[in-house]
Protein backbone atom coordinates (compact mmCIF):
# COMPACT_ATOMS: atom_id res chain seq x y z
CA UNK A 1 0.00 0.00 0.00
CA UNK A 2 2.58 2.06 0.45
CA UNK A 3 4.51 1.74 -2.31
CA UNK A 4 1.34 2.41 -4.24
CA UNK A 5 1.03 5.70 -2.29
CA UNK A 6 4.39 6.25 -3.15
CA UNK A 7 3.92 5.91 -6.89
CA UNK A 8 0.89 8.05 -7.00
CA UNK A 9 2.79 11.20 -5.03
CA UNK A 10 5.77 10.63 -7.96
CA UNK A 11 3.52 10.79 -10.76
CA UNK A 12 1.55 13.19 -8.88
CA UNK A 13 4.53 15.16 -7.50
CA UNK A 14 7.07 14.22 -10.61
CA UNK A 15 10.09 12.76 -10.81
CA UNK A 16 12.02 16.05 -9.13
CA UNK A 17 11.07 15.45 -5.59
CA UNK A 18 11.44 11.64 -5.77
CA UNK A 19 14.39 11.93 -3.29
CA UNK A 20 11.80 13.99 -0.80
CA UNK A 21 9.65 11.41 -0.61
CA UNK A 22 12.37 8.51 -0.19
CA UNK A 23 12.92 10.27 3.02
CA UNK A 24 9.45 9.11 4.42
CA UNK A 25 8.49 6.74 6.17
CA UNK A 26 5.39 4.17 4.62
CA UNK A 27 2.61 5.88 6.93
CA UNK A 28 4.00 9.51 6.14
CA UNK A 29 3.47 8.51 2.87
CA UNK A 30 0.28 7.52 2.71
CA UNK A 31 -0.65 10.76 5.10
CA UNK A 32 0.85 12.57 2.69
CA UNK A 33 -0.74 11.11 -0.41
CA UNK A 34 -4.31 11.60 1.74
CA UNK A 35 -3.24 14.93 1.72
CA UNK A 36 -2.51 15.77 -1.63
CA UNK A 37 -6.10 13.90 -2.55
CA UNK A 38 -7.86 16.11 -0.53
CA UNK A 39 -6.44 19.12 -1.24
CA UNK A 40 -7.63 17.81 -5.23
CA UNK A 41 -10.64 17.25 -4.43
CA UNK A 42 -11.79 20.56 -2.64
CA UNK A 43 -10.33 22.28 -5.04
CA UNK A 44 -11.68 20.69 -8.03
CA UNK A 45 -14.86 21.17 -5.99
CA UNK A 46 -14.15 24.56 -5.71
CA UNK A 47 -13.64 25.14 -9.34
CA UNK A 48 -16.62 23.61 -10.27
CA UNK A 49 -18.79 25.93 -8.08
CA UNK A 50 -16.80 28.83 -9.50
CA UNK A 51 -17.55 28.06 -13.08
CA UNK A 52 -21.01 26.96 -12.27
CA UNK A 53 -21.46 30.20 -10.24
CA UNK A 54 -19.86 31.83 -13.40
CA UNK A 55 -22.33 30.43 -15.99
CA UNK A 56 -25.32 31.20 -14.12
CA UNK A 57 -24.40 34.58 -15.07
CA UNK A 58 -24.22 34.55 -18.94
CA UNK A 59 -27.32 34.25 -21.33
CA UNK A 60 -28.44 30.38 -21.86
CA UNK A 61 -28.50 30.51 -25.36
CA UNK A 62 -24.67 31.23 -24.92
CA UNK A 63 -24.28 29.05 -22.29
CA UNK A 64 -23.23 25.68 -24.37
CA UNK A 65 -20.59 27.57 -26.39
CA UNK A 66 -18.95 29.43 -23.19
CA UNK A 67 -19.32 25.94 -21.53
CA UNK A 68 -17.08 24.62 -24.17
CA UNK A 69 -14.58 27.08 -24.32
CA UNK A 70 -14.35 26.32 -20.12
CA UNK A 71 -13.24 22.44 -21.41
CA UNK A 72 -16.75 21.18 -19.67
CA UNK B 1 1.07 31.18 12.78
CA UNK B 2 -0.12 28.26 15.06
CA UNK B 3 2.86 26.50 16.96
CA UNK B 4 4.16 23.29 16.43
CA UNK B 5 4.47 20.80 18.74
CA UNK B 6 7.37 19.49 19.07
CA UNK B 7 9.26 21.94 18.47
CA UNK B 8 10.16 22.53 14.73
CA UNK B 9 12.24 25.63 13.86
CA UNK B 10 11.23 28.99 12.76
CA UNK B 11 11.91 28.16 9.34
CA UNK B 12 10.47 24.97 9.25
CA UNK B 13 7.54 26.28 10.76
CA UNK B 14 6.59 28.89 8.46
CA UNK B 15 7.45 26.27 5.34
CA UNK B 16 4.88 24.14 7.04
CA UNK B 17 2.57 26.99 7.48
CA UNK B 18 3.27 27.67 3.52
CA UNK B 19 2.32 23.80 2.57
CA UNK B 20 -0.38 23.71 4.45
CA UNK B 21 -1.48 26.50 2.52
CA UNK B 22 -0.87 25.30 -0.50
CA UNK B 23 -2.94 22.05 -0.01
CA UNK B 24 -5.61 24.31 1.55
CA UNK B 25 -5.65 22.58 4.60
CA UNK B 26 -4.90 23.49 8.60
CA UNK B 27 -0.95 23.66 9.58
CA UNK B 28 -1.70 20.85 12.02
CA UNK B 29 -2.46 18.25 8.85
CA UNK B 30 1.28 18.45 7.78
CA UNK B 31 2.81 18.47 11.25
CA UNK B 32 4.46 15.49 10.55
CA UNK B 33 6.56 16.54 8.09
CA UNK B 34 8.56 18.67 10.16
CA UNK B 35 11.40 16.24 10.42
CA UNK B 36 12.01 17.24 7.23
CA UNK B 37 15.16 19.26 5.66
CA UNK B 38 13.65 23.04 5.15
CA UNK B 39 14.67 22.80 1.86
CA UNK B 40 13.00 19.53 0.64
CA UNK B 41 9.98 20.78 2.50
CA UNK B 42 10.01 23.65 -0.30
CA UNK B 43 10.66 21.44 -2.93
CA UNK B 44 7.60 19.43 -1.77
CA UNK B 45 5.82 22.50 -1.53
CA UNK B 46 6.36 24.28 -4.84
CA UNK B 47 6.23 20.33 -6.03
CA UNK B 48 2.51 20.33 -4.77
CA UNK B 49 1.65 24.18 -5.26
CA UNK B 50 2.70 23.49 -8.77
CA UNK B 51 0.80 20.18 -9.64
CA UNK B 52 -2.02 21.76 -7.95
CA UNK B 53 -2.06 24.80 -10.01
CA UNK B 54 -1.78 22.77 -13.22
CA UNK B 55 -4.28 20.36 -13.08
CA UNK B 56 -6.88 22.49 -15.01
CA UNK B 57 -4.86 24.44 -16.55
CA UNK B 58 -5.60 23.67 -20.40
CA UNK B 59 -9.32 25.25 -19.57
CA UNK B 60 -8.02 28.11 -17.73
CA UNK B 61 -5.76 28.85 -20.88
CA UNK B 62 -7.99 28.66 -22.82
CA UNK B 63 -10.45 31.41 -21.37
CA UNK B 64 -7.65 33.52 -20.97
CA UNK B 65 -7.11 33.25 -24.77
CA UNK B 66 -10.81 34.21 -25.41
CA UNK B 67 -10.76 36.68 -22.96
CA UNK B 68 -8.21 38.33 -25.63
CA UNK B 69 -11.68 39.26 -27.92
CA UNK B 70 -12.90 41.43 -25.20
CA UNK B 71 -12.18 45.16 -24.12
CA UNK B 72 -10.26 45.23 -21.24
CA UNK B 73 -12.90 47.41 -19.31
CA UNK B 74 -15.63 44.70 -20.50
CA UNK B 75 -13.97 41.86 -18.98
CA UNK B 76 -12.92 43.85 -15.85
CA UNK B 77 -16.77 44.41 -15.51
CA UNK B 78 -17.52 40.82 -16.31
CA UNK B 79 -14.64 39.35 -14.15
CA UNK B 80 -15.96 41.35 -10.86
CA UNK B 81 -19.93 40.41 -11.56
CA UNK B 82 -20.33 36.97 -12.51
CA UNK B 83 -16.48 35.88 -11.30
CA UNK B 84 -15.75 34.17 -8.01
CA UNK B 85 -12.02 35.21 -7.14
CA UNK B 86 -10.44 31.72 -7.77
CA UNK B 87 -11.42 31.93 -11.08
CA UNK B 88 -10.50 34.92 -12.44
CA UNK B 89 -7.12 33.89 -10.13
CA UNK B 90 -6.84 31.15 -12.83
CA UNK B 91 -7.44 33.33 -16.08
CA UNK B 92 -5.12 36.01 -14.83
CA UNK B 93 -2.41 33.32 -14.14
CA UNK B 94 -2.75 32.50 -18.08
CA UNK B 95 -2.95 35.99 -19.38
CA UNK B 96 0.36 37.73 -20.32
CA UNK B 97 1.54 39.80 -17.30
CA UNK B 98 0.95 42.91 -18.82
CA UNK B 99 -2.46 42.22 -19.92
CA UNK B 100 -3.39 40.68 -16.30
CA UNK B 101 -1.91 43.96 -14.64
CA UNK B 102 -4.06 45.94 -16.70
CA UNK B 103 -7.02 43.59 -15.71
CA UNK B 104 -6.04 44.05 -12.15
CA UNK B 105 -5.62 48.37 -12.38
CA UNK B 106 -9.76 47.96 -13.51
CA UNK B 107 -11.13 46.00 -10.34
CA UNK B 108 -11.87 47.32 -7.03
CA UNK B 109 -9.40 46.89 -4.17
CA UNK B 110 -12.00 44.13 -2.11
CA UNK B 111 -12.10 41.94 -5.07
CA UNK B 112 -8.51 42.39 -6.35
CA UNK B 113 -7.05 41.17 -2.97
CA UNK B 114 -9.64 38.16 -3.39
CA UNK B 115 -7.84 37.51 -6.55
CA UNK B 116 -4.15 38.15 -5.47
CA UNK B 117 -4.74 35.61 -2.49
CA UNK B 118 -5.70 32.65 -4.53
CA UNK B 119 -3.32 33.56 -7.02
CA UNK B 120 -0.71 30.62 -8.38
CA UNK B 121 2.99 32.42 -6.35
CA UNK B 122 4.85 31.12 -9.95
CA UNK B 123 3.24 33.73 -12.08
CA UNK B 124 2.39 36.24 -9.33
CA UNK B 125 5.90 37.97 -9.11
CA UNK B 126 5.66 39.29 -12.95
CA UNK B 127 2.64 40.33 -12.29
CA UNK B 128 2.96 42.39 -9.05
CA UNK B 129 5.63 43.89 -10.82
CA UNK B 130 3.85 45.17 -13.32
CA UNK B 131 0.92 46.37 -11.62
CA UNK B 132 0.54 50.55 -10.78
CA UNK B 133 2.33 51.26 -7.40
CA UNK B 134 -0.83 53.31 -5.94
CA UNK B 135 -2.93 49.33 -6.64
CA UNK B 136 -0.29 47.20 -5.19
CA UNK B 137 -0.08 49.86 -1.94
CA UNK B 138 -4.15 49.84 -1.92
CA UNK B 139 -4.15 45.48 -2.19
CA UNK B 140 -1.14 45.37 0.39
CA UNK B 141 -3.19 47.17 3.17
CA UNK B 142 -6.93 45.77 2.42
CA UNK B 143 -4.39 42.42 2.88
CA UNK B 144 -2.84 43.63 6.36
CA UNK B 145 -6.40 44.10 7.32
CA UNK B 146 -7.86 40.61 6.56
CA UNK B 147 -4.35 39.43 8.17
CA UNK B 148 -3.23 37.69 5.12
CA UNK B 149 0.67 37.99 6.01
CA UNK B 150 1.41 35.46 4.26
CA UNK B 151 0.24 36.30 0.69
CA UNK B 152 1.78 39.43 1.38
CA UNK B 153 5.09 37.94 2.42
CA UNK B 154 5.06 35.96 -1.20
CA UNK B 155 4.84 39.08 -2.97
CA UNK B 156 7.67 40.88 -1.27
CA UNK B 157 9.99 37.70 -2.33
CA UNK B 158 9.43 38.74 -5.73
CA UNK B 159 9.01 42.93 -5.50
CA UNK B 160 11.42 45.43 -6.04
CA UNK B 161 13.06 48.28 -3.26
CA UNK B 162 10.53 50.52 -4.87
CA UNK B 163 7.47 48.28 -3.99
CA UNK B 164 8.64 46.98 -0.87
CA UNK B 165 9.53 50.77 -0.05
CA UNK B 166 6.16 51.94 -1.15
CA UNK B 167 4.11 49.07 0.45
CA UNK B 168 5.29 49.25 4.10
CA UNK B 169 5.47 52.64 4.57
CA UNK B 170 1.44 52.56 3.59
CA UNK B 171 1.51 49.44 6.56
CA UNK B 172 0.83 50.98 9.92
CA UNK B 173 2.23 49.09 13.54
CA UNK B 174 5.05 46.90 13.87
CA UNK B 175 2.91 43.63 14.57
CA UNK B 176 1.94 43.34 10.63
CA UNK B 177 5.46 44.06 9.58
CA UNK B 178 6.91 41.15 11.77
CA UNK B 179 4.58 38.54 10.98
CA UNK B 180 5.29 39.88 7.01
CA UNK B 181 8.50 39.18 7.58
CA UNK B 182 8.17 35.90 8.84
CA UNK B 183 6.35 34.38 5.63
CA UNK B 184 9.92 36.27 3.20
CA UNK B 185 10.95 33.33 2.09
CA UNK B 186 14.22 34.51 1.02
CA UNK B 187 17.27 36.25 3.16
CA UNK B 188 18.69 38.70 1.14
CA UNK B 189 14.75 39.49 0.34
CA UNK B 190 14.08 40.25 3.92
CA UNK B 191 17.43 42.47 4.28
CA UNK B 192 16.53 44.32 1.14
CA UNK B 193 12.85 45.23 3.64
CA UNK B 194 15.28 46.17 6.67
CA UNK B 195 17.47 48.20 4.76
CA UNK B 196 14.36 50.54 3.67
CA UNK B 197 12.77 50.74 6.85
CA UNK B 198 13.97 54.37 8.47
CA UNK B 199 16.60 53.47 11.01
CA UNK B 200 13.48 54.45 13.66
CA UNK B 201 10.92 51.93 12.49
CA UNK B 202 13.77 49.06 12.68
CA UNK B 203 14.29 49.69 16.19
CA UNK B 204 10.39 50.07 16.94
CA UNK B 205 10.11 46.88 14.66
CA UNK B 206 12.75 44.41 16.63
CA UNK B 207 11.58 45.82 20.31
CA UNK B 208 8.52 45.07 19.29
CA UNK B 209 9.46 41.63 18.49
CA UNK B 210 11.14 41.31 21.52
CA UNK B 211 8.03 42.54 23.71
CA UNK B 212 5.37 41.20 22.28
CA UNK B 213 3.82 38.33 22.66
CA UNK B 214 5.27 34.69 22.13
CA UNK B 215 3.90 34.32 18.73
CA UNK B 216 5.40 37.91 17.59
CA UNK B 217 9.08 36.88 19.17
CA UNK B 218 8.89 33.90 17.12
CA UNK B 219 8.56 36.45 14.05
CA UNK B 220 11.01 38.80 15.55
CA UNK B 221 13.88 35.76 16.26
CA UNK B 222 12.91 34.62 12.40
CA UNK B 223 13.58 38.04 11.56
CA UNK B 224 16.78 38.92 13.29
CA UNK B 225 18.63 35.36 12.54
CA UNK B 226 17.55 35.73 8.76
CA UNK B 227 18.80 39.05 7.92
CA UNK B 228 22.20 38.81 7.21
CA UNK B 229 24.32 41.49 7.74
CA UNK B 230 22.25 43.36 9.38
CA UNK B 231 21.47 40.87 12.10
CA UNK B 232 23.96 42.18 14.01
CA UNK B 233 22.69 45.75 13.95
CA UNK B 234 19.35 44.24 14.47
CA UNK B 235 20.74 42.21 17.58
CA UNK B 236 22.29 44.94 19.25
CA UNK B 237 18.74 46.85 19.32
CA UNK B 238 16.84 43.72 20.83
CA UNK B 239 19.50 43.59 23.67
CA UNK B 240 18.77 47.33 24.50
CA UNK B 241 14.86 45.20 25.76
CA UNK B 242 15.02 45.11 29.99
CA UNK B 243 16.31 41.96 31.76
CA UNK B 244 12.20 40.87 31.65
CA UNK B 245 11.63 41.16 28.40
CA UNK B 246 14.89 39.23 27.39
CA UNK B 247 14.08 36.74 29.76
CA UNK B 248 10.88 36.31 28.27
CA UNK B 249 12.49 36.00 24.63
CA UNK B 250 14.92 33.29 25.90
CA UNK B 251 11.67 31.33 27.42
CA UNK B 252 9.75 31.91 24.60
CA UNK B 253 13.04 30.62 22.28
CA UNK B 254 13.02 27.10 23.72
CA UNK B 255 9.86 26.85 24.17
CA UNK B 256 9.15 27.13 20.21
CA UNK B 257 12.35 25.77 19.13
CA UNK B 258 14.17 28.37 17.98
CA UNK B 259 17.49 28.53 20.52
CA UNK B 260 18.94 27.89 17.20
CA UNK B 261 18.04 31.09 15.53
CA UNK B 262 18.71 32.79 18.85
CA UNK B 263 21.94 31.23 18.83
CA UNK B 264 22.30 33.09 15.72
CA UNK B 265 21.28 36.37 16.42
CA UNK B 266 23.70 36.20 19.43
CA UNK B 267 26.58 35.19 17.99
CA UNK B 268 26.50 38.55 15.65
CA UNK B 269 25.88 40.84 18.72
CA UNK B 270 28.30 43.70 19.72
CA UNK B 271 30.31 42.42 22.90
CA UNK B 272 28.38 44.37 25.43
CA UNK B 273 25.09 43.02 24.53
CA UNK B 274 26.50 39.45 23.94
CA UNK B 275 27.45 40.38 28.09
CA UNK B 276 24.16 41.22 28.70
CA UNK B 277 22.37 38.20 27.35
CA UNK B 278 24.73 36.19 28.64
CA UNK B 279 24.05 37.14 31.99
CA UNK B 280 20.51 35.77 31.65
CA UNK B 281 21.16 32.78 30.26
CA UNK B 282 23.53 32.01 33.03
CA UNK B 283 20.57 32.22 35.81
CA UNK B 284 17.98 30.89 33.18
CA UNK B 285 16.87 27.34 34.66
CA UNK B 286 16.51 25.78 30.83
CA UNK B 287 19.48 23.41 30.14
CA UNK B 288 18.91 23.91 26.09
CA UNK B 289 20.50 27.92 26.49
CA UNK B 290 23.36 26.47 27.29
CA UNK B 291 24.36 26.33 23.92
CA UNK B 292 24.71 29.79 23.58
CA UNK B 293 27.35 30.02 25.74
CA UNK B 294 29.48 28.97 23.41
CA UNK B 295 28.25 32.36 21.02
CA UNK B 296 28.77 34.65 24.16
Amino acid sequence: MAEDARSELRRRLGEQVADVLDLLSDAETVELLACYREAADTQRAAMVTAQERSLAMVPALLRPGVRKILGG
Amino acid sequence: MSAVTPPAGLVTTAELTKLARALGLPPDRVEFLARLPVDDLRRLRDAASAALFDRHRTGFHRMAAASRLLPIGVLATIAERTMPPMLAARIAAEMSPGRAAELAGRLGTDYLADVCVELDPRRAGPIVAALPLPVVVAVAGDLVRRGEYLTIGRFVDAASDEVIRAVLSGIEGDEPLLRIAFHIESPDQLARVVGVLPDARVRDVVLAGVTGPPELQVAGLSLMSRAGALGARLGDLAAEASPADLTRLLDTAVAHGAVPELAAVVSRMSEPARRRVSELVDSSPHQELRVLSDST
